[in-house]
């Protein structure tokens, strides 16, 4: 896998020409599983040879233990990709230029078979913890959606509530009726789905037309949020982010 | 008046206790009983606000001890002319009290952080835009008592969910464009509520939001997306090439306030369905957001609302 020399940073492709010998053996999992560790908790003091100016981060999680094997196979002829793996996600460091982390993340995800969510971020490796916890937070976004390549604008308005830990508390308790009520909570999740078309999300539900009509009156009654107002619909479903969104099985990086 | 509030005292054996000593003073020609009454009737007058009790009843209750105190001042030989001046001038104090409700600084003395004697335990903040603050506050003395503050935020001794409504009223009442900023708290935290009105002030102001009246869970996404700056630069990114655009943002806008309706948006902004269609084409090709989709449509307007902020910052 080519990853660094199309860059347009010429000290990165300079520096992985020059020193790339020095990072650990590919077959020395620990002390590179380690210096993966120390990149992604912000303790790198610098004094690592053979190692990027910047990386991608893709923090990835897949619904099979079979799919993680699948994910680190893919990456794991290559000696410039530092891994920090868990049992079914983790974490890939691959050396990058700005602006490519995205196309390299797909590049990588097109190369396998199985249900895989990765999200990517970008970040000189001064920056690498902050990137990783963006990774971490776009991953948990973005598990709740069709497998793929996630980046932060993806999920804006989910990230910015899972963010502000009191308005994810003070949405999650707005949307708390909504979510007690199966009929309603699936006539909510089928209109977002149908992009706030009503007659879509009818009959992806098989129910009545005015029957949905009904339960989205009912939705607002018990919000105060109106969902067929555009930035109603964006705030009801940032709360159904903010009420129910899981933790990955991502391995410790701290 | 009258909305169901519990008087939990007898306002005529409240004002009889309270200005028997101030009668005696004033029948007795003793001096210093103008003084007195300047402070008994604004005491009373704050604790009647934060009883909640109807005007109505208070003018009852003042004409009725007013008889009772002078006639019995008078049959102990007291001087007709003191009691009467007596009795105007406890009146005058206690409704001047009662309807401005913040002559001790009351208002003002919560809104920076302290609760005192005679405060209620819960308050609305709410900060009016678009109307004059004595427009504001007559009308919401048509339906209770309010405080107005030197800052110009107005305290309603009632919670939000009672507040909602009124403020609601009061907005219709007044009409045109007006804004309500509307935060509750306990009295000791009223500088708090006071924080929060003026931040959903500034956002829906910025933002560009109809006339109406406004809660901090209305505004709760754009809060969010004001406090976490990866956001705020990542969406300053995606929609810096449709800000050089003012066409496309205007467009953006009218679509929002159509709740996404392309018929309605075509009408407001006198163009053809076909040049609604391509700019939102060309919407989505500079920015990656879908104006067709409403979470996406919505994304957009906070992030032209949000721009308008930085501008203004």
């Amino acid at each position: 896998m080519t990853t660094v020399l199309h860059s347009r940073l010429l000290n990165d492709v300079l520096r992985d020409i020059l020193s790339p010998y020095d990072l650990p053996p590919v077959e020395d999992v620990t002390t590179r599983r380690q210096l993966a560790r120390t990149l992604l908790s912000g303790q790198d003091n610098g004094s690592f040879n053979g190692l990027a100016l910047a990386y991608a981060v893709v923090a990835f999680c897949t619904s099979t233990e079979d799919g993680a094997t699948e994910v680190l196979a893919a990456v794991g002829d290559n000696a410039d990709v530092l891994v920090l793996d868990g049992v079914r996600g983790g974490y890939l460091l691959l050396p990058c230029a700005q602006d490519q982390h995205v196309g390299l993340a797909r590049a990588l995800h097109d190369r396998l078979g199985s249900d895989v969510w990765m999200a990517v971020a970008w970040a000189s490796r001064r920056d690498l913890a902050s990137a990783r916890a963006t990774a971490e937070d776009v991953l948990r976004i973005a598990s709740c959606r069709a497998p793929g390549v996630y980046e932060l604008r993806n999920v804006l308005a989910d990230f910015a509530v899972l963010r502000q830990p009191h308005v994810a508390e003070r949405l999650a308790r707005m949307i708390e009726p909504v979510v007690a009520q199966q009929p309603l909570l699936d006539s909510l999740r089928a209109f977002i789905s149908e992009d706030g078309n009503r007659a879509a999300a009818a009959r992806r539900l098989d129910i009545h037309r005015s029957t949905l009509d009904h339960r989205l009156r009912l939705v607002e009654r018990l919000t105060g949020c109106r969902p067929t107002s555009p930035r109603a619909l964006l705030t009801l479903s940032v709360a159904l982010t903010a009420h129910s969104t899981p933790q990955v099985p991502l391995p410790r990086a701290y | 008046m009258g909305r169901g509030q519990p008087v939990l005292f007898d306002v005529g054996r409240l004002l009889h206790e309270e200005f028997l000593a101030v009668y005696r003073a004033a029948a007795a020609d003793a001096d210093g009983w103008e003084d007195a009454a300047v402070s008994v009737a604004r005491r009373v007058g704050s604790r009647l606000i934060s009883a909640k009790v109807p005007v109505a009843q208070v003018v009852v209750a003042l004409r009725s001890t007013d008889r009772l105190l002078t006639e019995a001042m008078l049959d102990d030989g007291g001087d007709a002319r003191a009691l009467a001046a007596a009795g105007t001038a406890l009146a005058a104090e206690l409704m001047s009290a009662f309807c401005a409700g913040d002559d001790d600084g009351l208002a003002d003395a919560l809104l920076a952080g302290s609760a005192p004697d005679g405060a209620a335990a819960v308050y609305t903040v709410a900060l009016v835009r678009g109307a004059l603050a004595d427009r504001v506050v007559n009308a919401f003395r048509r339906h209770g008592p309010v405080l107005l503050a030197t800052s110009g935020h107005l305290l309603l001794p009632v919670p939000e969910a009672a507040a909602l409504p009124l403020c609601r009223d009061v907005c219709a009442e007044l009409g045109g464009e007006v804004w309500f900023s509307v935060a509750e708290r306990p009295a000791a935290r009223v500088a708090l509520a006071r924080k929060e009105v003026d931040e959903i002030d500034a956002l829906v102001t910025s933002l560009g939001r109809p006339p109406g009246v406004y809660r901090i869970d209305d505004m709760l996404f754009e809060s969010a997306v004001l406090d976490t700056p990866e956001v705020r630069d990542e969406l300053d990114k995606v929609v810096a090439p449709l800000l050089a655009n003012p066409v496309l943002v205007q467009t953006v806008l009218a679509l929002l306030e159509a709740d996404g309706n392309r018929a309605v948006a075509v009408r407001k902004l006198f163009i053809h369905r076909s040049t609604i269609d391509y700019r939102l084409w060309q919407i989505e090709q500079l920015t990656g957001l879908s104006p067709v989709n409403p979470r996406d449509l919505a994304l957009l307007g906070t992030a032209i609302g949000l721009s308008r902020t930085n501008a203004l910052g």
